[in-house]
């Protein structure tokens, strides 16, 4: 009761900005006892110095709330009239139907999206600002602020720490003569580190390539350690799926056309130039048709090889009937396409193993390579002209 | 499906050696049900019918330096008989089908004309190789051209005519053309009793006069290569008139046909003028033997899209190829139809190339293979050779 | 575990520093100027840009119940102070989407402001009552067509530019489906030739374009009077049509052709007399009019076995 109540005064100079203050506190039973212990005059709290860039802090936090708080007012009122445009209830406006009214009367065919007009509400306009990192004093919260990114650094600090704690474990185990079961040995084979912006969200600052190559290291080393398992809480934190695997729900589904027969029409095949579409349909008998053509359609091997390999990795060679159409690029990338194609919809027609091995054989994944532009000032996109002295 | 042979094969220096060798094992070994797979046992094209669709039968050695020595059989596929120490030629549908027609040919009505056609390499000149074969055994007289695209695409020589004003001869051509009229008929020259009609005079001196043999004919054009494309005209016109008279049963075979009427020849005046093959002397004596004004006699003859420019081959069809004059020429003619192998006949040579150690035996090797060849015979062919 | 209990204590220890500091601290220390020139006077203050006094935005008086389509009654490009919407466009790395205000891009880009829902509901309200119900004769396309064959499409052109006449306007499609043109044999063929490629074969519709007089009426005309020569041109015969060759066919008559002759002379009889020899005819135009294909050749190949008396096809 006392113990909020002081809090309360702690903060009556602005009540809101010094949250951090009050989680400080929080966090810290221990700091709070010593506060209270020694602080035991209100008045000598209250006219206690503020350094000049709390001041400067507090300034623009009001300032900050205040615009937010106008803005706010402005996007209410004008949904509102919104509403009141296109005729319908203000009180049951969602977002959803602002964003349907706004493409209605400002129509926009930008193709980079962002770029189109919106109407959201200030919270999700305004980039989210940081709260201070210090006290009204200036002391800084966080005992490794003067590296600049606490929160990198003592991500690291975690990761020795972790290994210092598993280390002194397998010597305890050691003394005891039990050595690690390597079956027990962490298995994260379908997993990745994460990335170096997904890393950089995680933490809220800026970090280098060379410091992200720093977590890698420590963290692998981490992993690889005998007893990781015990902390693999804190690895899985770090480590994302390597590939979203496609769950059966993705599959598109069987259609049947008036055969009876059922088909998967896959459209978007791209490669290079090439695009089209591919239908494959079941109980077939290895009919391959592009372009209204039979296989010939590729005069040369490498181009049918490059069609007929899905069909022959999942033996569905002579049991599927394949209708492809595509147009644009040339042979190899028509060739890719369709193989894409046929890759793609072949998933809905065999077990998730097989479609395991088609993605680790690389059948499912696009491939998004296209020719280099030429540069100016050079022969090709990297040739340079051929060089001479005069 | 396919069984492991129970023989040894061995590549042997002596090809006759081998075959005698399987000959006998085919025979005396190897039971009755095992050989209809993929050898057909009756290598006489006579006696052969539609149920031995898609096996192969073997040439024998002599009949095949005799019919094909200069020319007649493609030269990729002579390269690899030499591989396999045999000539195997499969039975198939078109050859079987004219076969059968001019076995049940009524030789007394006009003669008639048989058109194979098909896409590149499905097997069109092997299907007249057998044909051959065939009037080769049932006493037919051959006059056989075995690629036409050889005089209008790529003549040995070009010179003008002396004896018709504005033709042009092609000499060397025409006389190797006599070598191998000679070759495939020797047996029959000297067998049956063909003579001459009429006198022909080439020179003050030289001269083949009536009633003597057609050999000498041939003799002439052949040693006097200066007059072998008249010696050609008066032969064929002998020929035309030995048949109509009933003396002698006559096979017309021309390969690559349609090079007759496609206008741009790569034969050359001496003012370097394009020659129109109907300017070309003895164009007029083989289109002559096309025609149905006669009888006693077939003509088979293969329209290709190789034996004309490259940058008109959009069309295998015989409309296409021959043109307008070429159809008006041929009509009424049968067109046939060589398509690429069917299951049964792709298996059988998956079969023969194994037996031969051509190919190795892997799982899954016929489908991929039927599948990326589209059953092309030649691109099976090509596809097959590096494994 | 050591760096951790560290950790620790240094935090003690800036929690102690910070004791002293606020027991000590009384008043905050002004930041003293460094004056060396000693000057006395005060430096002269900048001038401050002179600040116009505009209305604010209309759109703050605005109710929020307002008949929308009397503020916005016609086409126009985007005014910030008139529309009561927050809305932006444009984006940046790290700052927000720029406002409505001075924003150029917001009125670049088409708006709808004047044809909102309620206000397209009472315009059509009001047209209501000048429409008439749609013809029962003209119900389905077929009917349509039927009745009113002769197709014609003008484009009008309505924008804000100084002049409101559009030169596109005057051009005039005509289109009318050859089958309902009442045309003989010789005639349709005759139009086909006069018409040219103004007839697609797989639509059947002849389609006419007139742009060479000023006005669309002028060009209507001139349509109506192209169709109407063509149309009694081709009914006429004129000498020299008799001297049409074999070339000049636009199809194929096997019995002037080169086959029927020489199918006469193969069996000696005129053709009609020949047997299977009417299927033979049938099969050479077949194949020369509808193009060589498999399925023609075929049944070309099966009538010539029959005319000749050979066996058939195995």
């Amino acid at each position: 009761m006392l113990r909020s109540l002081r809090l309360k005064r702690l903060l009556q100079f602005n009540g809101k900005t010094l949250y951090n203050v009050s989680r400080l506190l929080r966090s810290e039973p221990t700091k709070l006892t010593t506060v209270e212990s020694e602080n035991e005059s209100e008045a000598k709290l209250e006219k206690k110095s503020m350094s000049k860039a709390m001041k400067a802090y507090l300034e623009r936090a009001q300032a900050h709330d205040e615009f937010m708080k106008q803005q706010n007012y402005e996007f209410q009122i004008g949904k509102r009239h919104l509403a009141n445009m296109m005729g319908e209830n203000p009180e049951t406006f969602t977002q959803d139907d602002v964003d349907r009214a706004i493409e209605y009367l400002f129509p926009s065919g930008l193709y980079e999206k962002r770029a189109r007009p919106i109407m959201k509400p200030p919270e999700e306009v305004f980039p989210k600002r940081k709260a201070a990192e210090f006290d009204e004093t200036g002391r800084p919260h966080h005992f490794l602020f003067y590296t600049g990114k606490s929160n990198y650094f003592n991500l690291l600090y975690d990761i020795v720490e972790h290994i210092n704690n598993l280390n002194k474990y397998e010597d305890s185990m050691l003394n005891k003569n039990s050595y690690p079961d390597p079956n027990t040995k962490l298995q994260l084979d379908g997993y990745q580190w994460m990335d170096k912006e997904a890393l950089e969200n995680v933490l809220i600052e800026k970090i280098i390539d060379k410091e992200y190559t720093n977590f890698v290291n420590a963290i692998e080393r981490l992993y690889n350690h005998p007893y990781s398992y015990r902390i693999k809480e804190f690895i899985l934190k770090y480590r994302k799926p390597l590939m979203s695997q496609k769950s059966t729900s993705d599959l598109p589904k069987l259609q049947y056309d008036s055969d009876g027969r059922s088909y998967v029409t896959v459209y978007e095949c791209l490669r290079k130039r090439a695009r089209g579409h591919v239908t494959i349909r079941a109980p077939g008998s290895g009919i391959i048709s592009i372009n209204g053509k039979d296989l010939m359609y590729f005069e040369d091997t490498q181009p049918r090889e490059q069609v007929i390999f899905p069909l022959i990795f999942t033996k569905m060679l002579n049991k599927v009937d394949v209708e492809a159409y595509v147009e644009g690029g040339g042979p190899s990338g028509q060739a890719g396409a369709i193989r894409w194609g046929i890759s793609w919809g072949l998933r809905s027609f065999v077990d998730d193993k097989i479609i395991e091995s088609m993605r680790i054989a690389g059948l499912l994944t696009r491939d998004y390579r296209t020719r280099e532009r030429k540069k100016p000032g050079q022969a090709g996109a990297r040739r340079k002209f051929t060089w001479k002295k005069r | 499906m396919f069984k492991k042979p129970r023989y040894i094969f061995r590549y042997n220096k002596n090809p006759k050696s081998l075959i005698t060798s399987f000959q006998c094992l085919t025979t005396a070994a190897l039971p009755t049900e095992r050989i209809d797979s993929f050898r057909c046992v009756i290598n006489n094209p006579l006696e052969q019918n539609e149920g031995h669709i898609g096996q192969f039968y073997r040439v024998p050695e002599d009949v095949v330096s005799k019919l094909f020595s200069q020319g007649g059989l493609p030269k990729s596929f002579r390269i690899q008989t030499k591989t396999f120490a045999e000539t195997c030629l499969m039975i198939r549908k078109p050859s079987i089908d004219i076969i059968n027609c001019i076995k049940n040919l009524d030789f007394s009505k006009p003669v008639p004309r048989f058109v194979l056609y098909g896409q590149k390499g499905v097997g069109k000149s092997l299907s007249l190789a057998h044909i051959v074969h065939y009037g080769y055994e049932a006493g037919f007289l051959l006059v056989h051209i075995p690629w036409l695209g050889e005089w209008m695409r790529r003549p040995k020589d070009s010179s003008p005519s002396e004896t018709k004003e504005g033709y042009t001869n092609i000499n060397l051509d025409i006389a190797s053309w006599l070598v191998h009229f000679k070759n495939q008929n020797s047996l029959l020259l000297e067998k049956a009793n063909l003579k001459t009609t009429q006198t022909y005079k080439w020179t003050k001196r030289e001269e083949t006069v009536a009633n003597s043999n057609l050999m000498d004919l041939v003799d002439h054009g052949i040693n006097r290569i200066k007059f072998a494309s008249d010696c050609v005209l008066a032969l064929l016109n002998e020929i035309k008139q030995l048949s109509k008279s009933g003396k002698c049963k006559t096979l017309v075979a021309i390969d690559g046909f349609n090079a007759f009427f496609y206008p741009e020849t790569r034969i050359r005046t001496e003012k370097k003028e394009i020659v129109h093959p109907h300017n070309v002397s003895v164009t007029e004596g083989f289109l002559s033997l096309t025609r149905f004004d006669w009888k006693n006699a077939v003509a088979v003859l293969i329209v290709d899209e190789l034996a004309i420019a490259e940058k008109d081959q959009t069309s295998y069809f015989p409309r296409y190829l021959l043109g307008k004059d070429g159809f008006e020429h041929l009509d009424p003619f049968i067109p046939v139809l060589v398509n690429g192998y069917s299951n049964k006949e792709f298996l059988s040579c998956m079969n023969y190339y194994r037996e031969r150690r051509w190919v190795q035996p892997l799982p899954g090797l016929d489908d991929e293979l039927s599948v990326i060849s589209s059953s092309n015979p030649y691109k099976l062919m090509q596809l097959c050779a590096p494994l | 575990m050591a760096l951790n209990l560290m950790k620790n204590s240094i935090k003690m220890n800036t929690f102690s520093k910070l004791q002293v500091r606020s027991s000590s601290g009384s008043s905050e220390p002004q930041f003293r100027v460094l004056n060396l020139k000693v000057t006395k006077s005060k430096p002269a203050p900048r001038r401050q840009p002179k600040k116009f006094d505009t209305a604010p935005p209309r759109a703050h008086q605005m109710p929020t119940d307002q008949n929308w389509g009397n503020v916005w009654p016609g086409p126009r490009s985007f005014h910030p102070a008139t529309v009561p919407l927050p809305v932006r466009q444009g984006y940046g790395e790290k700052q927000a989407p720029p406002s409505k205000y001075a924003n150029a891009e917001l009125m670049k880009i088409p708006n709808f402001l004047h044809l909102t829902p309620p206000v397209i509901k009472r315009q059509c309200d009001a047209l209501r009552k000048f429409c008439t119900p749609w013809p029962k004769e003209l119900s389905t396309d077929e009917n349509c067509e039927k009745h009113f064959p002769l197709e014609t499409t003008t484009s009008s052109y309505c924008y804000s530019s100084p002049s409101i006449r559009n030169s596109l306007a005057r051009i005039v499609t005509l289109r009318i489906k050859l089958s309902h043109l009442p045309l003989d044999q010789h005639a349709k063929d005759k139009f086909r030739r006069l018409v040219g490629d103004r007839y697609d074969e797989n639509t059947d519709y002849v389609t006419i374009v007139a742009d060479r007089c000023p006005t669309s009426k002028q060009n209507f005309d001139y349509c109506m009077y192209l169709l109407t020569a063509v149309f009694h041109e081709s009914w006429n015969v004129e000498p020299w049509e008799s001297k049409k060759t074999l070339e000049d066919m636009e199809y194929y008559d096997w019995t002037k052709n080169q086959s029927c002759k020489s199918l006469e002379s193969m069996f000696e009889v005129p053709f009609d007399k020949i047997e299977h020899g009417k299927e033979f005819s049938e099969a050479v135009s077949n194949l020369m009019n509808n193009g060589e294909n498999l399925q023609t050749l075929k049944t070309y190949g099966d009538t010539v076995r029959k005319l000749l008396g050979l066996s058939k096809e195995i």
